[in-house]
């Protein structure tokens, strides 16, 4: 299995994470074993409660699980230090929040140049990049306006650029449509799936919105803490069998 | 920066430059104005200051009257030149010369009645001679009879007719010159009597006249005249007033304005300071201009209460004063009796407190040092 | 990333002025009531001001300018007999009555100066000659005596009119500037001679001497070797200034008032600007959340605070400053209230105001080092 393990974008094993302690404690993860493909769009969907947030917060090194270990493109997240995941996220990956967490004092391009910006980029070239981004999710020219002033596709438009302008290779999705009408989350989705394709990156969506399911390549079932199934949706990747 | 945008960031940036200028504004120290005249500075490294008065060389006289009486005439004006015995000024001598006017008449009285005197007494020698010479006459008269009787005798004896005119006759000899010398002493007495009274009133004349000359000298008096040449320095009495003898003012002071002195008051506390025959210099109160050489003349051995300069006379303050004399030339600049100086005596330099003892090789380490408290 | 800072922070255009004007309004407190403050201590030097003298010479006992033990006439002399004094002239000042055209009596406070040389006299004259102030009579009085003597006439009084001091008439010669004084009573000068002759007779007339140092001396070493020789006690203008600064912080509940009055200044711009600036970064926590997860160190986030902090500082110091000094340039203008601004104010105002910020970024900071960045993903 270690072998194979550079071959996978995102590498999960025996991940469990408790919150709370004593009486209060909440098993959240219960030894979670996952793999995500390099091109791949997985989605993790499960009930409320299942874990499904927790997981992909470990996953983005945002949360420190208790036991076991991720790997992400090779890197194990359990041995970084709190610097060294930070400077690690901001890298290598690129973040889309249900809410789309844009400020709303900055303009959609200063929006979509923070993770340059983060990284040490200057100004001018994060700027350049960010409207070049933004023309590409279709949001030419609407650079300088306010995202109070756009609608709920164009704002989550503008996170995905924001996702992508740093040229992550893992892009985690948190409930990216669940703010959005069909139409729009339709779009968005299929934007993503473009994203998936581009080499050595892999995007990570989690949600429960059932009418997006079909954009997936490889769903991921979560129930109570525990991977429950993955499922083959679209593409020719086969699945990988997880031992429960 | 979109903080340029931002009026705040002006408004902000104004209230900065705003405060700078207000600081230095505020913080300005305007210079202190310079002395309108230069103020006396002492010419020595250490010196002691007074306050001086400027005086006539000899002390000033200050007239004053005989005796009291109505200012007549006064003959001096100020600043003018008097030689010894000038009048000055002329007191009311009215009543002496009303006086010396009645003596006078007096004495003339006594003069005719002299006259009349030996007149009279020209009048008794003559007639006494006349008597000598009537008695002589009878007495020839008489010696003429005797003689014919005698004549008679030797002719015929004993004629007793002529007899008896002989004895007649010599009987009226020796009436007649009995008459003769009684009348002869009457007139010597009348003679006698007449000299004496004329040897008296002669005797009164001495007197008269020593009255005359007393009331002379107390009209003299009456014109008081300049004990000794001067300059008339202050005239304080007009022709009609009336003069004391024990006026709060003289009438008149007498100075010598040739030769100026200045009296230096120097604060009790600083007496010790001073030595005599030290150079000293004088200013005019509040100049530097015109300094005065002074030369020591003496020291005033009496220690005497300040007097106030101020010109107020009820001011009491509990401070005496050396005083010393210093003589001067006269200056080019016009000096006057009365002005006041900044007096400065040189003062040998104290010697330094021991507390700084190496001695000053660097000499102005041992000047900051003495200074230091 | 420090544009997104202040893009943070300026984009909330109310929340910025609630910031602002906090810390304006500490500043404003601060700055202006210690420049009250300085402004009415500088008023007890009021006649140091304006009889300027670089020595000055008073009895022993004589802690401030403002109250006089007489020296007598002659103590002049010993001044002037000791080493390192170039010249030393007598110095007239008392509080005296003057009496108005209407009957009303105000105090004044008169000043002889010494005849010759005037020292001591008034910088600036507005009108007349102060050398005019030798002729009988004759006075120098200030813009402030014109205000408070004219009472009771058809017109201000000005040269040429007279009005009694004690009983004694005072013909106005000239016009002069003159610094405010604590008591607020008007300054008129004439002659020391003179001076004598309007104020009432007592043993002792002689306030001060005033007295330059000799060439080569320092005022202090002159003041020293005064004190030493003569017993008298010598001040340097300096000197004097603070004595009588001193005695009045010591003897008199001002600064009590108005220390007061700048710690409310100060715990205002602590709570107010603080607790805002707090609950600016809490209602920004989800964003800093993001960026926190997007890999924005805690360093970066928390110089993007100080940054903020400073900002919101500087710009609330700046107009705090501002209003101060707009107030205090209108007030020097008329000469009232007391103003007086020592660079020390603004700066240390400066340094409060810097303080206030670092504050209230520090509780921002503990807030972000606090923040799990994985709150983005819930809710």
């Amino acid at each position: 299995m270690a072998d194979n393990k550079n071959n996978y974008a995102v590498h999960v094993r025996d991940v469990s994470k408790t919150f709370g302690v004593g009486a209060t404690a909440v098993p959240a993860l219960k030894g979670v074993n996952f793999d995500a493909r390099e091109g791949e769009l997985l989605m993790i969907v499960g009930p409320s409660g299942c874990g499904k947030t927790t997981l992909l917060s470990a996953i983005a090194g945002t949360l420190q699980f208790d036991t076991g270990e991720i790997d992400v493109f090779g890197s194990a997240l359990q041995k970084m230090s709190k610097n060294e995941n930070s400077a690690f996220r901001r890298q290598n990956i690129g973040f889309i929040f249900q809410e789309f967490h844009l400020i709303p004092t900055l303009n959609a391009v200063e929006n979509v140049s923070v993770p340059l910006l983060i990284n040490g980029v200057s100004r001018a070239v994060a700027e350049r990049k960010a409207h070049a981004l933004l023309a590409q999710v279709g949001l030419e020219g609407r650079g300088h306006e306010s995202p109070l002033n756009l609608s709920g596709g164009q704002q989550q438009r503008v996170a995905i650029a924001r996702a992508l302008v740093h040229e992550p290779r893992l892009i985690i999705c948190d409930e990216p449509t669940s703010a959005l009408d069909k139409e729009n989350g339709a779009r968005i989705m299929e934007l993503l799936r473009q994203v998936a394709r581009a080499p050595g990156r892999c995007v990570v969506v989690v949600t429960h919105d059932n009418r997006i399911f079909h954009h997936a390549d490889r769903m991921t079932e979560m129930e109570d803490g525990r991977v429950a199934r993955v499922a083959e949706i679209n593409g020719g990747h086969s699945s990988s069998f997880i031992p429960n | 920066m979109m903080l340029l945008t931002k009026p705040s960031f002006y408004l902000a940036l104004a209230g900065i430059i705003g405060v700078i200028f207000l600081v230095k504004k505020t913080s300005q120290e305007t210079p202190a104005p310079p002395p309108f005249a230069e103020p006396a500075r002492s010419p020595f490294t250490e010196s002691l200051a007074a306050s001086g008065l400027v005086e006539a060389a000899r002390e000033n006289v200050k007239i004053a009257p005989p005796r009291p009486g109505l200012v007549q005439k006064v003959f001096a004006e100020v600043a003018q030149k008097v030689m010894t015995g000038d009048a000055l000024l002329q007191i009311d001598d009215r009543e002496a010369r009303a006086r010396i006017e009645a003596v006078r008449t007096q004495l003339g009285a006594l003069r005719a009645s002299i006259v009349v005197e030996e007149v009279l007494l020209a009048d008794a020698l003559d007639q006494l001679e006349r008597m000598r010479k009537r008695i002589t006459v009878e007495e020839v008269v008489v010696a003429d009879a005797l003689d014919q009787l005698e004549r008679m005798r030797k002719l015929s004896k004993a004629e007793v007719a002529a007899e008896e005119e002989l004895r007649r006759r010599e009987f009226a000899f020796a009436k007649a010159e009995a008459a003769s010398k009684d009348e002869l002493r009457r007139r010597e007495f009348a003679h006698r009597v007449s000299e004496a009274r004329v040897a008296k009133l002669k005797s009164d004349l001495p007197v008269i006249e020593s009255q005359i000359a007393q009331v002379q000298v107390e009209i003299d008096l009456l014109t008081v005249r300049a004990p000794r040449a001067a300059t008339v320095l202050q005239v304080n009495v007009r022709a009609g007033e009336y003069a004391n003898v024990a006026a709060p003012e003289p009438l008149m002071i007498l100075g010598d304005v040739e030769k100026l002195q200045i009296r230096a008051d120097v604060d009790e506390q600083n007496a010790a300071l001073f030595e005599p025959g030290k150079p000293a210099v004088a200013f005019l109160k509040g100049t530097t201009q015109n300094e005065m050489k002074l030369r020591f003349v003496r020291v005033e051995p009496f220690v005497v209460p300040k007097r106030s300069l101020t010109g107020d006379s009820l001011e009491r303050v509990d401070t005496r004063v050396l005083q010393i004399i210093y003589e001067l030339d006269r200056p080019p600049l016009p000096l006057y009796v009365g002005q006041q100086v900044d007096v400065f005596i040189q003062r040998t330099p104290k010697p330094k407190p021991s507390t700084n003892a190496p001695p000053p090789s660097v000499s102005s380490n041992a000047i900051n040092g003495t200074k230091a408290p | 990333m420090y544009h997104i800072a202040l893009k943070m922070l300026l984009g909330n255009r109310s929340k910025y002025i609630v910031l602002v004007s906090g810390i304006t309004f500490a500043t404003l407190l601060m700055t202006q009531q210690s420049a009250i403050f300085c402004g009415l201590m500088l008023w007890t030097t009021g006649s140091l001001q304006n009889m300027r003298a670089k020595v000055w010479v008073t009895d022993p006992k004589v802690e401030q300018v403002n109250e006089v033990r007489q020296l007598r006439d002659t103590d002049v002399g010993r001044v002037r007999s000791v080493e390192g004094t170039a010249w030393a002239v007598p110095l007239f000042w008392g509080l005296q009555q003057a009496k108005l055209a209407d009957g009303r009596f105000k105090q004044i406070q008169l000043v002889g100066l010494e005849s010759a040389t005037l020292v001591g006299r008034p910088y600036r004259m507005v009108a007349g000659r102060i050398e005019d102030v030798r002729l009988p009579n004759a006075v120098v009085i200030d813009e402030l005596a014109i205000v408070r003597l004219s009472a009771g006439r058809p017109k201000p009084i000005g040269l040429g009119d007279t009005f009694e001091i004690n009983d004694r008439e005072a013909r106005v010669v000239g016009i002069c500037r003159t610094a405010k004084s604590f008591f607020g009573m008007p300054y008129i000068f004439t002659t020391y001679d003179q001076a004598l002759q309007f104020a009432p007779k007592t043993r002792k007339m002689l306030s001060f001497i005033l007295a330059e140092p000799a060439e080569g001396w320092t005022a202090e070493a002159t003041a020293v070797a005064i004190t030493r020789a003569t017993g008298l006690r010598a001040y340097t203008e300096k000197n004097f200034f603070w004595a009588t600064i001193r005695w009045y912080f010591v003897n008199t509940g001002i600064p009590m008032s108005f220390g007061i009055t700048i710690l409310l200044g100060f715990a205002v711009g602590v709570a107010v600007s603080g607790q805002t600036f707090y609950t600016f970064v809490l209602e920004n926590l989800r964003h800093l959340g993001a960026l926190k997860a997007m890999g924005a160190s805690d360093g970066l986030l928390a110089r993007m605070l100080i940054l903020q902090a400073f900002t919101v500082g500087l710009i609330g110091y700046g107009l705090g400053i501002g209003l101060t000094s707009l107030f205090g340039a209108l007030g020097l203008e008329k000469g009232e209230p007391p103003f007086m601004l020592p660079y020390q104010v603004p700066l240390g105002a400066l340094a409060v105001v810097l303080f206030i910020c670092v504050f209230a970024a520090l509780l921002g900071i503990r807030q972000i080092r606090k923040l799990e960045p994985a709150i983005v993903f819930r809710g």
